[in-house]
């Protein structure tokens, strides 16, 4: 019986080369344990119980005050038209109605884009694309403003749009210049390589569908200025926003977010346009304002995650391993540039995924189309990048007959080839270990043959197995946007409350940092309360995004805890004359010398004696940089890392298909808390599996989305989560300096469904016993899958 | 005027619009603020409540998930609603887990809520499945079962299956748990809204029916109004006029009489499962594919029909089984032929004040009855495509064959080319291989947003051979595996987090 690893002659060479630094790589950190306290530990959410209640509440559940009116906007019925006239008559005229607004009603700056200007909160003489607002309209109940907004006499005169990337980048038409990053001459390696490949593929976009949708409710203030209640990843951003588009100081805007129903991204820019209408109405009216869209709407309104053609050259040699590599990536920006520089330099950064590309050139393509800005969604572009380098990595394996799990382990970043395209060295060379865990955890051999075995005996169905890797660049790539602040409060009863610029979206942030803080402390997590985040609070937040939310608010937190604590310690050694080493935080009290205080007792005391309890933390993320002039730089702190082998089993006469097992050891660094991160990675990877699977945008040639609301826009259900589900965390600190020595988790684990995808075509690929690499863009729907299997049948058929 | 009772306690609605939907009643009114809405169409559940229901025949409660988003208030008169405020244990400030119902707790020990926004709806599917079952193990399957119309976007479900597993060994706890079902049930009458534009009103008797749709020929009927109701919570559309077809006992009756059956227009698709489980379990096995469960446990057969969609996945069954309508008015009864029924895209022979009072149809004695949807997601997706055949086979040939489908034109129908292409002719793969290419003569679909044509035909092809395969692997004991959606492996809880049982 043969269930050991094939021979792998480049393994062994490597391992003889050079052993000391292959011994540096299995040899795995120590598992780092706080000594006392909570950190570590596997705390339930901090509303958990409240969301089983049903008594969590979100922007839509608050209690609505007096007078409240409700929003809809009118939306633009092309994608790219003049308006020649608006006639709002009808709207006024319609039941329940108060007020109309439109852009000539905005007092202050009417361009709401985040980085870049191009997002009018209102159409100007041109539309951008469908569904966007025109005017807004207030009535007394939800239902009456959305019929109402459906009534206005408008007079377009249509003009041609570009809906796709092809017809952006043959128009000349981007939002952004193109970027390149460049090492080596690839060029001259492809030329000179064995062997070369060229492809192409096209890799969909994907909706949020957050449960909770867009949502504002704005309240007038005394001074003109207003209250808003946002489902926002970025509270400062609408803050900022609103009072630009109210022309008032924003120091007369509150933003405050206590939960959002979900954001993943969607959140992080596009909940502003909401929050600055309702504002402007609350403002006019001076009458509170709730803004809510239906749920179609959402789906129209709101930017997605980007579309992405990509082309690449390869040039490698017998082996497989890559000599040189030009790609380029074209991301569907939509009409804005939003956050897409950042995005489409994310999908060029992750194009290498866990490989060395040696010598690379990538090419970044922003082009401009009539369709709604696209925005961030959890991998931020990452994922785009992933999927074409995997995609090149499994043709290389197929053009060479090599499994393609080995050809991935021979293009890992290594010693002596640990190097970016964009020059940053990868440090910490763990995947090695990892791919080596889940080959064993999975049994990846022994089942890669019983499935070769499987699919000779079988016509009609087939399985697919691939084990694949993920690097991801942990920081925002805007360096200004890698700080964070918290401000922690003690009360003279030991209870402590904590507000930090970072939001809860259910990733759990606000319990890592209650852990966090009670960790400081020694304390017990139930005297910790996190309150919602506000503006007026913590002030110039960053998003909560880039997975970076307890990265950046949680070593603020702790830099706030360490400032009370070193006030508290120099209290007692001026009171009770001790030396420092003396005092010791443990099991909610305070030791000094053999003395012991209750925590609250010793707040209590320290009060009465005049000692500050309040604190504020500020941090700043170290090592970071990018030159985007030269390409070059240290874009990121740390990487995180993961790997995945997923199973699937497909119905050659439909393309119907069931993912059949997962295994996933994924890499945190030491966890705040595993129960948590374990639910990020499995979260992100059916999100993942989702977007590369049956999730499909789909949009019509006048730049409608045709897959509108969740019966047309199907994301996974629980039948779709494998039957056997493998999740665990890789035992080991970050060598970086971070909280707890903890990893970023948000992000990372949604590219391990790459592997899904990869096993998709790699059962497709047997239909041809495995010589062809058939395309399957996706997202892979039993079409698309059906569609690549008849592809594999013509090439065995015309191969054999 | 209606009666129903939330969570225990009576209400008594005087008035409200009539199109109004329960959970907008719920939050709105009521500033019972739990149930929450995510798309306002029944397609997410986060606002799925359950209806309790008391059984004479097992003397106990029966509960059914509903989207509360899509139900008419006015449909509601007599009923029973539990949402996710009356399940615990009461409380006063801040709750802990010892207040919760056994599947609360499990889901929060077993970290099953992350932005919890769909979690109140994961709440109340989770609680229909643990009372019906009495508490005990619940399967993977009627977990899956239970959950199939619940979207949650953060999790990834594993937590929430696990949930699920472990919730019989927390401890009874919760005003549910303990069958405290309030004593007090309001008679069977006919109740409703009515303002001065509008009415909504369900009968409790047929001779009521008839009277209304004469003063009323132009209301339009709802049943489960799943369809109906996207009117109003996505167009934002009124609806003026509405009869109700679901309070009458004598339209919610299943017969089955030898192989006869007939199934009135108040019978839910949850109810048919349940009746036609072991008789026409190829039925059953369709059924599953309809919607979710919240969607089947108010959707009906006979609205399914009415609502005459080109795919409709019970039609082209009922086709298939050469089923009958019984079609009533102020006008008389009459029968039609399912085959007669649908005239074109939307269209049927039902003529204004017209209602298909029952579905009647025969339990066929063939040897093969299958049915094959094949859309973009296994649970709760529209069609891309529907084949569903029939045939015995006698002295080695296909007799009394029956090819219908769904998605591939304006209507469900029958494919007679391909049925004359088998009828009489050998039963083996060649007369199944030259039958197949006879689909896109007499078909041609439509691309759209789930599938585009050369897919639907291409499919609809080869879901004839695999029809074939399953038959034969049936019959002949062949072993090629032609089925992706059996289970290969048990779900077993993956992760130990909870277990604190107490």
């Amino acid at each position: 019986m043969r269930n050991t690893r094939p021979y792998d002659p480049l393994a062994k060479k490597a391992q003889q080369n050079s052993t000391t630094e292959s011994d540096a790589i299995r040899q795995r950190p120590k598992k780092i344990k706080s000594s006392k306290g909570v950190a570590g530990k596997e705390c339930i959410h901090e509303s958990a119980i409240k969301h089983v209640l049903g008594s969590a509440i979100y922007t839509d559940d608050m209690p609505e005050l007096p007078r409240t009116l409700h929003m809809a906007a009118g939306g633009s019925r092309f994608s790219r038209a003049k308006i020649l006239s608006m006639n709002l008559e009808p709207v006024l005229a319609s039941p329940g109605v108060v007020a109309v607004f439109t852009k000539d009603d905005v007092p202050g700056n009417s361009d709401i884009g985040p980085v870049f200007p191009g997002d009018p909160l209102f159409a100007e003489n041109e539309t951008l694309f469908v569904g966007q607002p025109l005017f807004v309209v207030a009535a007394e109940t939800y239902e009456q403003a959305c019929a109402a907004a459906e009534l206005a006499d408008i007079e377009y005169q249509e003009l041609t749009p570009d809906i796709t990337v092809e017809q952006g980048i043959k128009n000349q038409s981007f939002v952004l210049p193109e970027h390149t990053i460049e090492s080596g001459d690839p060029d001259h390696a492809i030329k000179t390589s064995a062997r070369s490949l060229t492809g192409s593929g096209y890799i969909r976009g994907q909706e949020h569908l957050y449960l909770e949708g867009h949502i504002a409710y704005v309240q007038p203030l005394e001074d003109g200025g207003v209250h808003v209640f946002t489902s926002s990843q970025h509270p400062t951003e609408v803050q900022k926003l609103v009072a630009e588009v109210l022309n008032i100081g924003s120091h007369k805007v509150i933003a405050e977010v206590r939960r959002m129903g979900g954001g993943f991204g969607g959140k992080e820019t596009q909940a502003a346009a909401l929050a600055c209408s309702a504002a402007l109405a609350a403002v006019k009216l001076n009458r509170p304002i709730k803004y809510r869209m239906p749920r179609k709407h959402d789906m129209e309104r709101t930017g997605k995650r980007h579309d992405f053609s990509y082309e690449y050259s390869v040039g490698f040699n017998e082996d497989g391993i890559f000599n040189g590599i030009d790609m380029t990536l074209a991301g569907l920006c939509g009409c804005s540039p939003d956050l897409s520089q950042g995005i489409v330099d994310r999908a060029m950064f992750h194009a290498d995924n866990a490989y060395f590309l040696n010598q690379s050139r990538v090419v970044g393509l922003s082009p401009k189309t009539h369709t709604v800005s696209n925005t961030a969604f959890r991998g931020f572009g990452g994922p785009q990048g992933m999927v074409a380098i995997e995609a090149v990595i499994d043709d290389i394996s197929r053009e060479l007959n090599i499994d393609p799990l080995t050809v991935r382990k021979r293009n890992l970043y290594r010693p002596g080839a640990n190097t970016t395209h964009y020059s940053q060295p990868v440090e910490q060379l763990v995947l090695q270990d990892i791919i080596a865990e889940v080959e064993n955890s999975s049994d990846y051999w022994a089942r890669r043959e019983a499935i070769k075995t499987f699919n000779t005996e079988n016509t009609y169905v087939k399985k697919g197995l691939a084990l694949t890797p993920v690097k991801f660049g942990i920081s925002f790539t805007a360096q200004h946007l890698n700080q964070a602040a918290a401000l922690v409060h003690i009360y003279t009863d030991g209870t402590i409350l904590v507000n930090h610029g970072g939001t809860e979206m259910g990733q759990g942030l606000h319990t890592k940092i209650a852990q966090i803080v009670a960790n400081e402390f020694c304390v017990d997590i139930d005297r910790v309360q996190v309150s919602a985040t506000r503006t007026d609070k913590v002030a110039n937040t960053s998003p909560t995004a880039a997975s970076s939310g307890t990265d950046l608010n949680g070593y603020a937190a702790k830099l706030a805890c360490d400032e009370i604590r070193t006030n508290l310690i120099a209290f007692a050694v001026e009171h009770f004359s001790v030396e420092k080493e003396s005092v010791r935080f443990e099991d909610s009290c305070v030791f000094v010398g053999e003395e012991s205080y209750t925590f609250a007792k010793f707040c209590q005391l320290a009060y009465m004696n005049r000692i500050s309890l309040m604190a504020h933390g500020h941090y700043k993320t170290p090592k970071i940089y990018y030159d985007r002039a030269s390409g070059k730089g240290h874009p990121f702190f740390y990487f995180a890392n993961g790997a995945a082998c997923a199973e699937v089993l497909v119905d050659c006469l439909t393309g119907e298909y069931k993912v059949q097992r997962v295994d996933i050891l994924h890499d945190v660094g030491h966890s705040i808390n595993p129960a948590l991160d374990i639910g990020q990675i499995e979260g992100a990877f059916i999100q993942g599996m989702g977007w590369l699977t049956t999730e499909e945008l789909l949009w019509d040639e006048k730049g409608r989305v045709l897959s509108n609301t969740p019966a047309t826009y199907k994301i996974p259900t629980a039948f779709d989560v494998p039957r056997e589900f493998n999740v665990s965390l890789y035992q080991s600190a970050n060598p970086e300096n971070t909280v707890f020595n903890s990893k970023a988790v948000g992000e990372p684990p949604l590219m391990l469904a790459i592997s899904v995808w990869s096993a998709l075509r790699d059962a497709c690929s047997s239909v041809a016993n495995y010589q062809c690499s058939p395309p399957l863009d996706p997202p892979a729907t039993p079409e698309k899958v059906l569609a690549a299997i008849e592809y594999a049948r013509a090439f065995q058929s015309n191969h054999s | 005027m209606i009666q129903l009772c939330l969570n225990g306690q009576w209400l008594e609605i005087e008035n409200s619009d009539p199109s109004e939907t329960l959970l907008h009643y719920l939050r709105t009114k009521l500033g019972q603020n739990g149930t929450k809405e995510g798309c306002a169409s029944g397609d997410c559940g986060a606002c799925t409540v359950v209806v309790a229901q008391y059984s004479e025949a097992t003397q106990s409660w029966q509960y059914h998930s509903i989207n509360s988003c899509i139900t008419l208030l006015a449909s509601l008169h007599g009923k029973h609603i539990i949402t996710v405020e009356g399940i615990a244990e009461s409380y006063e400030g801040e709750a802990s887990l010892s207040h919760l119902h056994p599947v609360q707790r499990a889901l929060v020990e077993h970290h099953g809520s992350q932005c919890g926004f769909c979690t109140p709806g994961i709440v109340m599917s989770l609680f229909t499945a643990y009372e019906n079952n009495g508490g005990a193990a619940l399967t993977e399957n009627q977990i899956l079962d239970s959950l199939s119309g619940n979207l949650c976007r953060c999790t990834g479900y594993r937590p929430i299956v696990d949930a699920g597993l472990e919730a019989h060994r927390y401890s009874k706890t919760g005003q549910y748990s303990k069958q405290t079902a309030p004593e007090k049930t309001c008679a069977p009458e006919t109740a409703g809204f009515k303002t001065e534009t509008a009415q909504c009103i369900f009968p409790a008797s047929e001779e009521e029916l008839i009277q209304l749709i004469t003063q009323h020929p132009q209301a339009r009927f709802v049943a489960g109004g799943t369809d109906l109701m996207l009117e109003k919570t996505q167009a934002f559309k009124s609806l003026p006029q509405l009869i109700g077809l679901t309070h009458i006992d004598s339209l919610r009756e299943i017969t089955i009489t030898d192989n006869n059956v007939s199934v009135g227009c108040g019978v839910t698709f949850s109810d048919l499962e349940r009746e036609l489980k072991n008789r026409l379990p190829s039925l059953v096995t369709l059924f599953h594919r309809i919607g979710s469960r919240q969607i089947r446990n108010q959707g009906t057969l006979a609205g399914n029909i009415a609502n005459a969609s080109p795919i409709g996945d019970s039609p082209p069954f009922l086709l298939a089984l050469d089923a009958t309508l019984e079609l009533n008015s102020p006008n008389g009864l009459r029968v039609v032929e399912l085959n007669n029924f649908f005239k074109d895209y939307k269209k049927t022979e039902l003529q204004p004040g017209e209602y298909i009072r029952r579905v009647l149809f025969e339990i066929p004695n063939d040897n093969f009855v299958q049915s094959y949807k094949v859309s973009k997601r296994f649970e709760d997706d529209i069609s891309a495509a529907l084949l569903v055949v029939r045939w015995s086979v006698d002295n080695n040939c296909f007799k009394n064959v029956r090819v219908s489908v769904g998605g591939m034109a304006s209507t469900a129908k029958r494919v007679l080319l391909v049925e004359n292409a088998l009828e009489g002719q050998p039963a083996n793969q060649e007369t199944i291989s030259t039958a197949k290419a006879l689909f896109k003569t007499e078909l041609s679909p439509i691309s759209d947003v789930r599938a585009s044509a050369h897919y639907r035909i291409t499919v609809i092809e080869n879901l004839l051979m695999k029809a074939w395969l399953e038959f034969s692997n049936n019959h002949a004991a062949k072993t090629q595996c032609v089925n992706v959606w059996q289970p290969n492996v048990e779900r077993k809880v993956s992760q130990q987090f909870g277990g604190d049982y107490a």
